[in-house]
C-alpha cells in the first residue's frame, strides 16, 4: 500500500504541535474539572474533561475549525485533492446541530480554499471515526481516485453532551485512569486532528517527505449493542488481526501501542483480551500506553489524534506514558507504561486501536518511514 | 456485478415496519426506511457471509429527528441519553449490522450527491484488498416530508460506478446512489 502520512498535528487541551508533543512526552495532564469549565452549570468539581479553553458553553466547533487554520492545519493543505473528514456528532446545539459534515461544508472555502464541495465527505463511525477516515483515505488513494488527502477529525464537547455522557455513564466520576485498578469511566474531552496522507505522486505535488507510512488496517462491528461492547473481545481482535495481515512484515516490527484505552472498566478489559489474542505472546515485549488521561478521550476526532501521537512515537523514538495510571489492574494482562519511554533505536512501528458506540472497532498500523 | 438492490420512499409519518428489524428498535426514522429498502433488496436471498460483510452508510442530513429531541432536551436542562447514543450517522450502518450480524467494517459517510460514487469506489477497494466478501451500500434521508432510501448489495467481480456527470453538491447522495444503481442494472426509482 503506498500510503504515506507527510503531515500530522492534533489540537487538544495541551495545545499543539511540538508544545502538545512536549506535554505528552512529560507527562502532563490538560484535564480540568467540568466545574471549571462549564461555570455556569451544576457539574460536580471532581468530574474531570479535556475542554479547551475559550470557548463558548454551546455551539463549540465553529470556533475550533476556526483556530484549526492558524493551527494544526498547514499551507501545503492546500495542494489536498480530497478532505476527508472525521467526526461523531459534533455540536448539539446550534444551525449545525448533529451535522458536522454541513459545518465542515460551510468552512470549506477557509480551511481549504479552491476545493470543490464533492471532493469532501464525513466519517461517521462514532468514536472510531478518525481511525477509519485515515484508512479510507488510504483507500481512495489506491483506486486512483485521490493523489494527496487531508484527513481532519474534529468533535466538540458541549456542556450539553457532557450531560448525556453523565447520564450514559461513560464519563468517570472523577478522572480517566487508564488500565487502572481504581479506573471509573474515561474523560471526555475535545479537539482535532490532522494528517495529509499521499500517494508517491502526492508527495511530489506536495513537496513533503514522508514521515510515516500507513502500513495496514483492519475494522470490524460486533453487531451486539448500541452502547455496549461484546463482552468476549472477538471481534476487536479480528480487526486487530485484520491490520497485522495486511501490515506485512512492518507487523513483526510493532514497537508501541497506543491503545483504545477509554478507562471504563469494561473496555479496557475487553481491548486487553482482544490485543492479547492477536499478538499472543509477543504482546509481552510491547509498551501499550493510552493518551486519554492525558487529554481525554476526543470522540469522533480520537482515533485521528492518536494516530498522530504514534507517528510523532515513530518519529522521535519515544513511546508517551499512560497518564492517570498509579495501581495497574492486575486483571489487565498488557505492558502499560504510566510513564514516557525511549526507545534505543527508536520504535520502527506502532499500532494504534479505537472502538466505538455501536461496536465498531478499527486498528491501523503506522511504519517508520525509512 | 450488483448482486442485489432495493428502494423505499414514503411519507416519513407512516413508513412500514422493516422486515429485518433489529431487537433494538429506537433507531431515527431514517435508518428505517434504510432497513426497509435493504429487506427488499435481500428478498430473493441473502448474504454469502454476514461476518465478512462491510456496511456503508450514506446520508446527507443523518438522523435529523433524534438530533432535535437531543437538542431540545439540552435546552431544557435534561438528558436524552437514549436518543443520543442513537443520533449519529453511523447508526445507519451499526443498525444494519446488528439487524443481519455483519461483523465486517460498519461506517457511514456524510456529504453531497458525489459521496455515493465515493462510497462505491470504497466498497470496490475493500472487496479488491478481502477486506470484505460483500459490501452493502445502505443510503438513507429525509427530504422534506418524505424519507427515502436506496440499499445496494456489492459481491466481488463489482465494477466501479457509472459516472453520470457533475452531482448537484446540495442533492442527497441517496438519489445518486439510486441513479448509479439503476444504470448498474439494478433497482430503478
Amino acid at each position: 500500500m503506498e500510503c504515506h502520512i507527510a503531515y500530522a498535528d492534533a489540537y487538544t487541551t495541551l495545545g499543539h504541535g511540538e508544545a502538545l508533543w512536549r506535554a505528552l512526552v512529560a507527562g502532563r495532564s490538560g484535564l480540568i474539572p467540568a466545574a471549571e469549565a462549564f461555570p455556569g452549570r451544576d457539574f460536580a468539581s471532581d468530574t474531570y474533561v479535556g475542554a479547551i479553553a475559550g470557548l463558548s458553553e454551546q455551539q463549540r466547533m465553529p470556533a475550533l475549525l476556526e483556530r484549526f487554520a492558524g493551527t494544526i492545519i498547514p499551507d501545503a493543505a492546500r495542494a489536498c485533492d480530497f478532505v476527508i473528514g472525521a467526526s461523531s456528532l459534533g455540536d448539539l446545539t446550534g444551525p449545525h446541530a448533529g451535522k458536522p459534515e454541513r459545518l465542515l461544508r460551510a468552512h470549506l472555502g477557509t480551511l481549504f480554499p479552491g476545493l470543490a464541495a464533492d471532493r469532501m465527505l464525513v466519517v461517521s463511525s462514532a468514536c472510531s471515526s478518525g481511525t477509519d477516515a485515515l484508512a479510507l483515505a488510504a483507500l481512495l488513494l489506491d483506486s486512483g481516485a485521490a493523489h494527496a488527502v487531508g484527513v481532519l477529525a474534529f468533535d466538540s464537547l458541549e456542556a450539553g453532551k457532557l450531560l448525556q455522557h453523565l447520564a450514559l455513564g461513560t464519563q468517570s466520576a472523577t478522572r480517566a485512569r487508564p488500565f487502572d485498578l481504581q479506573r471509573s469511566g474515561t474523560s471526555f474531552g475535545e479537539g482535532g486532528a490532522f494528517a495529509i496522507v499521499a500517494g508517491a505522486e502526492g508527495l511530489r505535488r506536495l513537496g513533503l517527505a514522508p514521515i510515516a507510512r500507513v502500513a495496514g488496517f483492519g475494522m470490524s462491528c460486533d453487531a451486539l449493542d448500541i452502547t455496549a461492547p461484546d463482552p468476549t473481545g472477538r471481534w476487536p481482535s479480528r480487526a486487530i488481526q485484520r491490520a497485522l495481515a495486511s501490515a506485512g512484515d512492518a507487523a513483526r516490527r510493532i514497537g508501541y501501542i497506543n491503545a483504545h484505552g477509554s478507562g471504563t472498566a469494561l473496555n479496557d478489559r475487553i481491548e486487553a483480551l482482544a490485543l492479547r489474542e492477536a499478538f499472543g505472546a509477543r504482546l509481552d515485549e510491547i509498551p501499550v500506553s493510552s493518551t486519554k488521561g492525558a487529554v481525554g478521550h476526543l470522540l469522533g476526532a480520537t482515533g485521528l489524534a492518536e494516530l498522530v501521537f504514534a507517528t510523532w512515537a515513530l518519529r522521535d523514538g519515544v513511546c508517551p506514558g499512560s497518564v492517570g495510571l498509579e495501581t495497574p489492574d492486575p486483571a489487565i494482562d498488557l505492558q502499560v507504561i504510566p510513564a514516557s519511554k525511549v526507545v534505543p533505536g527508536g520504535v520502527p512501528a506502532a499500532m494504534s486501536v479505537t472502538f466505538g458506540f455501536g461496536g465498531v472497532n478499527s486498528a491501523v498500523v503506522l511504519e517508520r518511514a525509512s | 456485478m450488483i448482486k442485489a438492490s432495493g428502494l423505499y420512499e414514503g411519507d416519513a409519518a407512516s413508513a412500514p415496519a422493516p422486515v429485518l428489524a433489529p431487537k433494538d428498535k429506537r433507531y431515527d426514522p431514517i435508518v428505517g426506511a434504510g432497513l426497509v429498502a435493504l429487506g427488499r433488496a435481500l428478498e430473493r436471498g441473502g448474504l454469502a457471509d454476514p461476518a465478512t460483510t462491510a456496511i456503508l452508510g450514506i446520508t446527507d442530513r443523518g438522523c435529523e429527528a433524534h438530533v432535535a429531541k437531543v437538542t431540545a432536551g439540552i435546552l431544557e436542562g435534561k438528558p436524552r441519553q437514549a436518543m443520543f447514543a442513537r443520533a449519529g450517522a453511523h447508526t445507519i450502518a451499526t443498525y444494519v449490522a446488528m439487524a443481519l450480524d455483519c461483523h465486517g467494517p460498519a461506517l457511514t459517510l456524510s456529504g453531497g450527491a458525489a459521496t455515493a460514487a465515493t462510497a462505491w469506489q470504497i466498497a470496490i477497494q475493500l472487496l479488491a484488498r478481502g477486506a470484505a466478501g460483500e459490501v452493502i451500500l445502505i443510503g438513507a434521508d429525509r427530504v422534506g416530508d418524505q424519507l427515502i432510501a436506496a440499499a445496494v448489495v456489492l459481491a466481488p467481480g463489482a465494477v466501479p460506478p457509472v459516472v453520470l456527470g457533475d452531482a448537484d453538491a446540495d442533492a442527497s447522495p441517496v438519489t445518486y446512489l439510486r441513479a448509479i444503481a439503476a444504470a448498474h442494472g439494478g433497482a430503478a426509482g
